[in-house]
């Protein structure tokens, strides 16, 4: 669990939110020429990456508007909040050290944790 | 100016209009501790573009703006009409009961030419009222609201959720040394979930059990 901060309402508790999938997909042009193929990128495939991740929420039980937020999914820290239209924000988070490990903070699943060297456990 | 005593008197008039709580009996404790219905307040949504809204004076809301800071509400100068923020474009008018329809009209004739929408929500929503001190505690129990008079003060409305339930927790504006009233605003349909769950809260802070008018059960 983690605490949203609505661009309107202030800081909420993730329960409230609703979360609605990758952020800045826009529809492609021209989509009546598209092929099954190209439908399906735009509507299933998503870069479901590890680490920095645009999403879009909604404060669902508040003022029930969208909003982007940008989140380090291995450790759920909440990067920037931003409003719809605007561009992703050019912060920095730390990444996991490789696609399979666990980004060295925030992490309690330290089985399947890899060290960086010097790091303590 | 405390709009809560003004409620549930033309109820007397229209004996065959049931609320969504009619066979709730209102919930005395010690110190002023109460949990009652505010029954058929007149509630109306009005959906407007945000940057006309700084700008507009509404002659119909008796000097109540329409508030633009988030979880905020205004209350006109008669006290009978209050503007609850619910977003950036959105607000809930509640007014005294019976008096919607005629507000509703008056409005439109004031915005006619904007861009707007205006729903009539009145039987769609109930609200039920805590008053007495911890009042606070008994909504603490139920939501995750932070709701400490730090974050949350006269005139603040917000929205989340109860249990199970999506409802607006809104405080009423009171004379300074009155004490807080908390008015929760709920879905009808929801509303006999609420009301269970906050008396059941309550009993940890002194109010008695809920005795139903015709022997419904608790539902929780």
């Amino acid at each position: 669990m983690f605490v949203i901060d609505c661009p309107w309402c202030g800081e909420r508790d993730m329960s409230e939110f609703s979360c609605g999938g990758e952020a800045h997909i826009a529809r492609p042009e021209g989509s009546e020429q598209m092929n099954d193929e190209e439908w399906a990128q735009f509507v299933f495939i998503r870069k479901n990456s590890k680490g920095r991740y645009a999403e879009r929420w909604n404060h669902a039980a508040g003022c029930r508007r969208w909003f982007n937020l940008l989140r380090n999914t291995a450790t759920d820290q909440i990067l920037a909040v931003y409003k719809m239209g605007d561009a992703e924000p050019n912060v920095s988070t730390e990444e996991p050290v490789t696609p399979s490990g666990e980004a060295p903070i925030g992490s309690g699943n330290d089985a399947v944790k890899l060290m960086k060297p010097g790091e303590a456990l | 100016m405390a709009t809560s005593d003004k409620l549930s008197e033309t109820l007397a008039d229209r004996p065959d209009r049931l609320s969504a709580l009619s066979h709730r009996s209102p919930l005395t404790g010690d110190d002023g501790l109460l949990m009652r219905e505010a029954t058929h307040l007149g509630k109306l949504v009005l959906r407007l573009a945000e940057t006309e809204a700084e700008t507009l004076k509404i002659k119909a809301l008796e000097g109540a703006g329409l508030p633009t800071q988030p979880c905020r509400s205004s209350v006109s100068h008669t006290g009978t009409v209050s503007v609850l923020w619910l977003g950036p474009d959105e607000w809930m008018v509640v007014s005294q009961a019976g008096t919607e329809e005629a507000l509703q009209t008056r409005l439109h004739s004031e915005l006619s030419g904007r861009h707007f929408q205006l729903s009539n929500v009145t039987d769609y929503y109930t609200c039920i009222d805590i008053a007495g001190h911890q009042n606070r505690e008994i909504l603490m129990n139920l939501s995750t609201l932070d709701m400490h008079n730090r974050t949350f003060s006269a005139g603040q409305i917000k929205g989340s959720i109860f249990g199970h339930a999506n409802a607006y927790v809104w405080q009423l504006h009171t004379e300074p040394g009155a004490s807080e009233i908390f008015r929760l605003i709920i879905r009808s349909s929801m509303a006999d979930y609420l009301w269970c769950l906050v008396s059941r809260s309550a009993r940890l802070f002194g109010m008695p059990e809920d005795t139903p008018i015709s022997g419904e059960k608790l539902v929780i």
